[in-house]
C-alpha cells in the first residue's frame, strides 16, 4: 500500500498516511474551497488501510481550525475507524489553550465516537 | 452607482477603517482576508476566543458567498469566483463585534436559507451543537452542499440572534443581507 503524503498550505493540513509505521496524522489549518475533493484521496486510502490491517495505528489530529464542511469529513474518518473494529488504535486529538473551540471539538467526537477511547493532548503540555 | 462586480471587504475598529480590500472573491482572498482579520483584532486586544469565532464564522460566511453566490460558476478545477459585502466592524467600548455580508442569490437558495434559519432559531448552543450532531449523523441535506451546517456553527458563535434581509432584484435573483453580532 502507497505512502500518501500531502504538503500543508494555508488552508490545507500537512496530511501523513503512513502505511509501514501505521501512522495517520492531520496537521494544520483546513477550510480548502472544495473540502470533499481534498478528502477524496485520503478516504479512500482509510478505507482500504482499515479494511484489512490490524496492526497498531496511531492517529493524530492536530488541526487548529477547520470548516463545517471538514467536520463533516472527519465525522466520515471516525465513522471509517469506528466500523473497522479495529482494536489496536491510538487516537489523539491535539487541542490548544488558547483556543477554547478546539477542545469542544475534542468534545463532540469523544462524546459521539466513545468506543475509540480518543485521549486529549493539550499542546502547551508537549 | 457601485460596482458590485467586486467583493469588498472592510475592517474597522469603532468605524475607523484599518482595511479596505476590494477583490473579486476567490479562496486566495478568504485566506488573506481572515489572516488579515485575525491580526487585526488580536492588535487591536481584542479576547483570543472571539478572535477565534470571528475568523471561524467570517470563513464561513465567506465560503458560502464563493459557493453560492449567483451566477458564479466553477471553472474546470472546481474553483470559483463570486461578487459580494462583507464587513466587519469592532466597537470597543462594547467590545462587540458586528460582521454584516450581502450577496446575490437564486430565489431557490433564499427558501433554503430560510429554513435554516428556521432550523437554528432559538436554540442555544448545547442543542446547536446537537443539531450539528445529528446532522452529521444523518448526512442530512447531503454532503454536497455541507449538510447546511454552516448556519448551524455561525449560529453557535453568535451573541444575538441573526438577522437576514431578502430583497427582490429581479425575478429568481434576490439580494441576501447578513448581520450578526460575536
Amino acid at each position: 500500500m502507497k505512502n500518501i503524503n500531502i504538503t500543508k498550505k494555508d488552508d490545507s493540513p500537512q496530511v501523513t498516511l503512513d502505511f509501514e509505521n501505521g501512522l495517520i496524522e492531520f496537521e494544520g489549518e483546513c477550510y480548502p474551497e472544495n473540502a470533499f475533493d481534498f478528502f477524496d484521496e485520503i478516504i479512500a486510502w482509510l478505507n482500504i488501510y482499515f479494511e484489512d490491517i490490524q496492526k497498531k495505528t496511531t492517529i493524530n489530529f492536530k488541526l487548529s481550525y477547520f470548516n463545517s464542511a471538514t467536520t463533516q469529513v472527519l465525522f466520515d474518518i471516525f465513522d471509517i475507524m469506528d466500523e473497522s473494529g479495529h482494536e489496536d488504535l491510538s487516537i489523539n486529538w491535539y487541542y490548544d489553550n488558547d483556543n477554547k473551540g478546539t477542545l469542544k471539538d475534542y468534545t463532540e467526537f469523544s462524546e459521539e465516537f466513545d468506543g475509540l477511547n480518543i485521549q486529549a493532548i493539550c499542546l502547551q503540555d508537549i | 452607482m457601485k460596482d458590485t462586480k467586486n467583493l469588498e471587504l472592510y475592517i474597522d475598529v469603532d468605524n475607523k477603517l484599518l482595511s479596505e480590500l476590494h477583490p473579486k472573491i476567490t479562496q486566495k482572498n478568504i485566506i488573506l482576508t481572515v489572516q488579515d482579520i485575525k491580526k487585526q483584532l488580536l492588535e487591536n486586544n481584542v479576547d483570543k476566543d472571539k478572535v477565534f469565532n470571528i475568523y471561524d464564522v467570517s470563513i464561513e460566511i465567506l465560503q458560502n458567498i464563493l459557493k453560492y453566490s449567483y451566477g458564479n460558476i466553477a471553472d474546470e478545477n472546481n474553483t470559483r469566483e463570486a461578487d459580494g459585502d462583507f464587513r466587519v466592524s469592532f466597537y470597543s467600548t462594547t467590545s462587540e463585534i458586528m460582521i454584516t455580508s450581502s450577496n446575490l442569490i437564486t430565489a431557490a437558495q433564499a427558501e433554503v436559507i430560510k429554513e435554516r434559519i428556521e432550523e437554528v432559531k432559538g436554540l442555544n448552543e448545547k442543542e446547536l451543537r446537537k443539531l450539528i450532531r445529528l446532522k452529521m449523523k444523518t448526512k442530512k441535506d447531503g454532503h454536497e452542499n455541507g449538510a447546511g451546517l454552516g448556519f448551524a456553527t455561525i449560529a453557535s458563535k453568535i451573541s444575538k440572534p441573526l438577522s437576514v434581509e431578502f430583497e427582490t432584484i429581479l425575478d429568481d435573483v434576490i439580494k441576501y443581507k447578513l448581520k450578526i453580532f460575536i
